[in-house]
């Protein structure tokens, strides 16, 4: 009988103790497409992001591999034709280069503007029509503890008027800063980003969902946002809403969707439609624009 | 005008072959077990010189009317039972008990080559397989528990699920169409221990039968199976106590007659002991790991006259577990079935045999779930009160008509949420009262008739017409079920079927989780009932004096109005369900090449299944045909068990499929103007289920060793199984999950394999 349950208890540990281990999945056969990104916003000249899709387990990470150099990028109103160059920045925030093509012309309102990208002999074309109209931010405030369908977190309140009329599409942008003590999405900085020093610096952050207007047309709207980066007491802060026209709206709620569906195991996978450029390329060609930011403070 | 011809039809038919019936004797009666008077289902008997027979149904009855005669020579014969010659002389009907005595050893057969049973070559029933109890209580398994689902997925046409699940999929279709019934009482969930093992306590059945095409009329309500499960009666000569001690479990059985010949009860229970042996090896944190299940299976006849018997059976399982280890792998499950039936069996004369059921069961589980920093709960619920009644009518040889109705009334609790972990506060909870319910009703009447038109030729039709409500939407539909079959020599026949079932309750299934995060709900407006066409073309044939059969069936099977959820659905608290569904079609084919021997030292059975099963929703994967998550293209199982001597037998089994399909990213694509939460990594999906994990294969054996003890100056028999589950520790694949390196971006695949080799050891006796 001892030996029995000495062996019961031996399987019973067996059975619960699953191994995991890394293995090795034959990449499935990939054609690698431009991922083109880009957002006028009418009083800046234009940026846009040129990279190719890679292969998802073999291709190349890191942002220099991925950018295209290569490539003639215009855009047009009809009028005067930008031609963009490639250029890069060192990003604190993500302690990495960034690449993309960037333009010298002023984008202007009520405009529609053609996008012509000319690579390998292939050309990839878009428009945009900058007509879309800023949010009226009406105040700001905080919870502590806000549930929605990223689970039970803090908020930062937003208030602000829709624009009546029109389908609009919002999101939600914070000026803040940061610097190593504190954490993005819960992890530690300083155990990743080794390009923050013990000052800090400013960064723009965007709300992972994209809001519409239905059934709220011209009313107040709230939305309620879990901060990327932690804060301290008394953190002054500045907080707006961007607008964005329906094209780049679908685009980026497409990878919000996406996003939430890489995290959360219990949410059903989400395919990035073809977009503007069907199936020859990934992403968006549109335009944006962004409220009046009011300030703001922490209260804890 | 189709009614107005089709009741006088009807009619004329029974009265026709009715009057046929005039110048015959029949001989009825009850086919037993002669030590413990057990029912005997599907025991065969037939007269020697026309070779006109039948075999009992699932009571032990059969009725034989034959040409009149001064005497009949009848052979009586059931797979381990010495079959029983016997001559009968009677000029009127005669009612015929035989009572058949078990062999000593079950191998070695009484070599009656005339007894040997051709029913799988001769009668007009195709995809129907008699699942061997001799196989259940022999075949390895995994920590030496005897399972009947595991031996089921060694059928030909019948796949696992994951590593280890007792979950079966048949012909391409869905854990949720295959009906589990035991004791007519539905069986929603026959898992125990995530599905490692069933809920099934073998010591308790009588008999396993598995339809998986051709489906008879009395069956209905599910696509792709129906797994029919009776439970033994109770010995009525004596009392018997049988009992086992495993690494996971124990099991006692005690069976006796309460009045002698006339009432007899069976209780069998079995509890594991997990939960008290990792005790000490566990934290005390109500987080900690532990685990325990039961299962207690209770049944009662009483034998109101020679014409009426009742029968009270009752079932109930549950399992409770917590598991805290590998972050991919942290749940809380808990539960549980419980069922309820009271038959009454009533005999017409000596052809017509009713049987009136009262079933109730109920069915709940509650799932709580962690994977990284995200929680899911997820609570479904089933009651259901049946009530229903059948009819066999046998007015002559040639055929067996039946004919019968059943409602149900159904109570369905679906709900569920997920979310992220909180930080602080309580996570949120649901049960029961929680959820809206979701009532509906179910009828159906059917009628049917094997008609054996010639020696060579045999037609079994039937109709079967369902009816479901819920609320205001109403669903009438129409069944047609045909199988024909044709002998071309006595030990060979081509068989074709053809069959519509419908289905009114649906099983949604998460897609990526790794756990079972299903949800039961039933057919509304939006959720239209499931409906499947299957066509199958098969050849049996058996030899060796039908020691050996053999067959190669193929089928094509269409199935509509299949439920998934939507890209992106997530469920939360107050959301309904039915809007994160979307609907699709689904088709399946395929060839299944099966040879089975029942007879000598050594038994066993090979298969092979070739098929392919893709599914199609305008919603998902561009609209584009994808495989079905458990698509298998090939799949082999070899079992067999081999007996050295009185005391030894050594059994094994083999099983090979092609990976599961899984959805992996074929490309991967920077995005600079996310959300500042996010990586700013995202897929590329190009096609849904559109990779395979590695294949699936496992050796298990067993020996067995058996021997006569006394105690007590009484004797008892025992039982030692050694047995190892996968001998040679294949590292299957549970599941395979993504994961991409928060510093790097850099992508990669990980896979969590439950189950390497496992040794067992447990006893069984009975007294």
């Amino acid at each position: 009988m001892k030996n029995i349950l000495f062996s019961a208890s031996i399987f019973s540990v067996l059975v619960l103790a699953s191994c995991t281990k890394n293995i090795t999945i034959p990449q499935p056969a990939y054609d690698e497409k431009p991922s083109i990104q880009c957002l006028l916003e009418p009083g800046t000249v234009p940026f846009l992001y040129l990279d190719r899709s890679v292969a998802f387990l073999t291709g190349p990470h890191l942002p220099e591999d991925l950018f295209i150099r290569d490539a003639l990028v215009e855009i047009t109103d009809g009028d005067v034709t930008d031609h963009l160059q490639a250029d890069s920045l060192f990003d604190r925030e993500s302690c990495q280069f960034k690449y993309y093509y960037k333009g010298s012309e002023l984008t202007k309102s009520d405009k529609t503007y053609q996008l012509s990208i000319t690579l390998n002999g292939q050309t990839y074309t878009a428009s945009t029509t900058t007509d879309v109209v800023a949010a009226q931010v009406d105040s700001v405030s905080y919870t502590a503890a806000f549930n929605d369908i990223y689970g039970e977190h803090e908020g930062v309140i937003v208030y602000f008027h829709d624009q009546p009329g029109r389908a609009d599409f919002y999101r939600f942008v914070m000026n803040t800063q940061v610097d190593t003590t504190g954490k993005h999405s819960g992890v530690k900085l300083h155990d990743f980003n080794t390009c923050l020093g013990t000052d800090t610096i400013q960064v723009v952050e965007l709300g992972r969902s994209v809001y519409n207007d239905q059934n709220l047309d011209g009313q107040q709207i709230q939305i309620i946002i879990e901060p990327a980066y932690s804060h301290t007491l008394g953190l002054e802060v500045t907080v707006g809403i961007e607008s964005l026209d329906a094209v780049s709206a679908d685009f980026l709620d497409q990878i919000d969707r996406q996003k939430l569906a890489q995290l959360n195991p219990f949410v059903e996978p989400v395919f990035l439609k073809d977009g503007q450029f069907g199936k020859a390329a990934i992403g968006f060609f549109g335009n944006r624009v962004r409220s009046q930011f009011l300030p703001f403070v922490f209260p804890e | 005008m189709l009614k107005r011809t089709a009741i006088p039809m009807a009619v004329l038919c029974l009265a026709a072959t009715f009057a046929q019936a005039q110048n015959k004797v029949t001989l009825s009666g009850y086919i037993k077990d002669a030590a413990s008077q057990e029912a005997l289902i599907g025991a065969t008997i037939f007269q020697t010189n026309s070779q006109l027979g039948t075999t009992t149904n699932e009571y032990g009855f059969y009725t034989l009317t034959l040409p009149v005669a001064d005497t009949f020579g009848l052979v009586i014969s059931y797979i381990g039972y010495q079959a029983q010659a016997k001559k009968v002389a009677t000029k009127t009907n005669l009612r015929l008990d035989i009572l058949l005595e078990p062999d000593g050893l079950e191998l070695a057969q009484v070599e009656v080559v005339a007894s040997r049973n051709n029913d799988n070559v001769q009668r007009a029933q195709m995809g129907v397989v008699d699942v061997p109890m001799r196989a259940i209580n022999t075949l390895p398994v995994l920590g030496g528990e005897r399972d009947i689902l595991k031996v089921i997925q060694l059928l030909p046409g019948v796949q696992g699920g994951q590593e280890g699940t007792t979950g079966f999929y048949v012909r391409g279709g869905n854990l949720d169409q295959n009906l589990v019934q035991l004791d007519e009482a539905t069986v929603y969930n026959p898992n125990h221990l995530f599905g490692l093992f069933s809920t099934f306590n073998v010591n308790a059945l009588n008999n396993v039968t598995l339809i998986k095409g051709g489906f008879p009329a009395e069956y209905g309500g599910r696509l792709s199976s129906i797994l029919d499960i009776t439970m033994k009666e109770g010995n009525r000569e004596k009392y018997q106590v049988e009992g086992g001690l495993g690494l996971l479990s124990a099991n006692l059985t005690v069976q006796g007659p309460l009045v002698k010949n006339k009432s007899s009860f069976i209780i069998s229970a079995r509890r594991s002991y997990a939960d008290l042996l990792l005790k000490p090896f566990v934290p005390k944190s109500k987080n900690g790991t532990t685990y325990y299940l039961y299962d207690l299976n209770a049944k009662v006849n009483y034998d109101l006259g020679k014409n009426d018997k009742l029968f009270l059976s009752f079932f109930n399982g549950k399992d409770d577990a917590r598991y805290t280890g590998a972050n991919s792998l942290n749940y809380g499950i808990n539960f549980g079935n419980a069922t309820g039936t009271l038959r009454w069996n009533h005999l017409i004369g000596n052809r017509l045999f009713t049987n009136t059921s009262l079933v109730f069961n109920d069915y709940h589980l509650a799932l709580s779930t962690t994977q990284g920093k995200y929680y899911a709960l997820l609570f479904t619920a089933i009651t259901d009160v049946t009530a229903k009644s059948d009819l066999t009518f046998i007015p002559n040889p040639k055929h067996q008509i039946k004919l019968g109705a059943a409602y149900t009334h159904h109570k369905l609790y679906p709900g569920g949420v997920s979310a992220k972990i909180p930080k602080k506060g309580n996570r949120l909870t649901i049960d029961r009262k929680s959820i809206q319910q979701q009532p509906s009703d179910e009828a159906a009447v059917y009628l049917s008739d094997e008609w054996k038109a010639s020696d060579n030729f045999s037609i079994s039709g039937g109709l079967r017409a369902p009816y479901f409500t819920r609320g205001t939407r109403n669903y009438i539909k129409i069944e047609p079920r045909l199988t024909a079959k044709l002998s071309i020599d006595p030990t060979t026949s081509m068989k074709a079927s053809w069959t519509v079932m419908n289905q009114f309750l649906h099983l949604i299934s998460n897609s990526t989780a790794s756990l079972p995060t299903d949800i039961w709900l039933s057919s509304s407006n939006l959720v239209k009932p499931q409906r499947s066409e299957q066509y199958a073309l098969g050849l049996f044939k058996n030899f060796n004096d039908n020691a050996i059969e053999a067959s190669i069936e193929g089928y094509y099977k269409t199935m509509h109005h299949q439920v998934l959820f939507k890209e992106g659905a997530q469920i939360l608290l107050n959301s309904n369900i039915e809007d994160l569904l979307t609907f699709g079609s689904g088709k399946s084919y395929g060839v299944e090449f099966f040879v089975k021997k029942n007879f000598g030292k050594l038994a066993g059975w090979a298969s092979y299944t070739l098929s392919k099963t893709t599914q199609t929703f305008p919603e998902l994967n561009f609209g584009k045909p994808f495989p079905f998550t458990y698509d298998r293209r090939h799949s082999v199982s070899v079992a067999g068990s081999y007996e050295f001597s009185k005391h030894w037998t050594f059994a094994a089994d083999f099983v090979f499929n092609t990976g599961a399909a899984f959805t992996l990213p074929t490309g991967r694509v920077p995005v600079y103007e996310d959300g500042s939460l996010y990586n700013g990594i995202y897929y590329d999906l190009s096609g849904r289920n559109n990779a395979r994990l590695r294949n699936y294969h496992r050796l298990d054996v067993s020996f067995i060793y058996k021997k006569q003890r006394h105690l007590f100056g009484k004797a008892y028999d025992s039982e030692w199984v050694f047995g190892a589950y996968n001998v040679y520790s294949r590292s299957n694949a549970y599941f395979v999950y993504l994961t991409t390196d928060r510093y790097t971006g850099v992508p990669s695949a990980k896979q969590l394999s439950l189950l390497s080799v496992i040794p067992s050891v447990s006893y069984n006796f009975k007294f």
